[in-house]
């Protein structure tokens, strides 16, 4: 089905590709288009494309409604009101006109085409010698240094370049207690999350120490559990089934106070 | 020492096409000077033993192969011969050597049609290129052609370019006859 459209799709390069040549193939003066006559040889070819690429469609359809509403004005009486006399002008104008243009430029892109025609068949001396913008040099071009010593001297430049500076950020004070908090509102919704996840969501170093803490923190009072399959294996943490809390109690403002500001 | 003989062997070294005045200038010669001697060498050239011919093409001239040898040429790996340009990209690329330096937005309205990758495509081919940006909103992109456009489609400048012409006769509106289509 597809390649049946695609077909078509090469032979019409656009909405003014397809006009042009309905207007040529009915031989019509483009300045006086019978609007109601192409608008419905236009749609009857759309029928026949519609299950085209979304995006030429939308171009088509938008040529479409163009026409439909050209179709419609001239349908319309005038209205006169005296200093707009000059919007009176055919509808069909500027049409007519993108029509031209547009084969304007199809006639020259296929005289292009045949001027282009066959003059790959000329071809100049290889550039090999003088790439452009470098001045040529016919000495050894690397001056005797092997592949090694350039390796090592990129294994030395790399070494020596600077970490990029972190962007600073606005310093904001995290809580643990705070972070304690959104990790319980993140275990109630999952039962595990990894380790890796829950740190990378962190957006600053504070906030890392801090998830730490607290996460440390919800270990100790037993509800959260770590665990870890295999030696180096991803650490996965894991909302207890009856997380026993008791240990926790009263324990809160502790926390609070040792973990404001990190 | 020949100063035909040098600039033969300029020509030789130099891929791209050179300009007779920058001859002149190597050669301490009068440009006219190097003209008439170009034309002897082209005229040498063009004799059926030699492989080679001079070209005229870009504002400036090369050497280059002459056609009828690319086969044994291509043997070489010299595989020069570049897909054919698509409809879409030739029209693209037409639009804009007549009407250069022209924005995307530009070159869309005369399509009817968005022009993303027919652009990006002549871009890739080298023949066409960025010419700075448009003044107003958004400063968008202006593009043009390129010498490898020039030497693409055999023109010495764009004056080359043949005149626009409609195969319509009907070209101008009856009782609009001001509206132009030459920019």
């Amino acid at each position: 089905m597809e390649s049946a459209y695609r077909v078509k799709l090469d032979v019409f390069e656009g909405p003014l590709d397809l006009l042009y040549h309905l207007v040529q193939q009915e031989e019509i003066d483009i300045w006086d288009i019978p609007i109601a006559h192409i608008t419905q040889q236009y749609l009857a070819y759309l029928d026949a494309l519609r299950e085209l690429d979304i995006e030429v469609a939308g171009e088509f359809l938008v040529m479409a409604a163009r026409l439909v509403y050209i179709k419609a004005r001239m349908l319309l009486p005038e209205e006169r009101s005296e200093d707009a006399e000059e919007d009176g002008d055919d509808p069909r104008l500027d049409l007519a006109a993108a029509l031209l243009e547009y084969a304007l430029f199809k006639e020259a892109a296929g005289e292009l085409g045949e001027r282009g025609e066959g003059r790959w068949a000329y071809l100049p001396r290889p550039e090999v010698f003088a790439p452009k913008n470098v001045k040529p040099t016919y000495d050894d071009p690397t001056g005797g240094i092997g592949v090694e010593e350039l390796a090592k001297a990129l294994a030395r430049a790399l070494a020596s370049m600077r970490p990029p500076r972190p962007i600073p950020r606005p310093y904001n004070k995290v809580s643990v207690a705070h972070k304690v908090t959104s990790l319980r509102q993140l275990f109630a919704r999952r039962r595990r999350v990894r380790f890796e996840e829950l740190i990378q969501e962190q957006r600053s170093r504070p906030e890392v120490v801090a998830t730490f803490l607290a996460l440390l923190e919800l270990v100790r009072r037993g509800y959260l559990m770590a665990r870890q399959e295999s030696v180096f294996g991803p650490i996965e943490i894991e909302r207890r089934a009856q997380a026993v809390e008791s240990l926790g109690d009263g324990e809160d403002t502790a926390v609070e106070e040792s973990g404001s500001g990190v | 020492m020949s100063k035909k003989a040098a600039l033969e062997a300029l020509l030789f070294a130099s891929p791209q096409p050179v300009t007779p005045e920058q001859l002149a200038r190597i050669l301490s010669l009068q440009t006219a000077q190097v003209r008439n001697l170009l034309i002897r060498l082209e005229e040498e050239y063009s004799d059926a033993d030699r492989g080679f011919m001079l070209e005229w093409v870009a504002g400036g001239v090369r050497l280059c192969s002459k056609p009828e040898f690319y086969a044994y040429v291509e043997e070489l790996g010299r595989t020069a011969r570049p897909g054919t340009l698509s409809q879409a990209a030739l029209e693209t690329l037409a639009i804009i050597a007549y009407r250069q330096p022209i924005t995307r937005p530009q070159i869309e309205v005369i399509r009817g049609v968005r022009v993303d990758s027919a652009v990006v495509s002549l871009i890739d081919r080298g023949l066409v290129e960025e010419k700075g940006r448009a003044d107003g909103p958004g400063r968008p992109i202006l593009y043009g052609t390129t010498d490898e456009f020039l030497i693409r489609f055999n023109l010495n400048s764009l004056e080359d370019l043949p005149p626009l012409k409609s195969s319509d006769a009907s070209e101008n509106p009856p009782e609009q006859p001001s509206l132009t289509f030459g920019s």
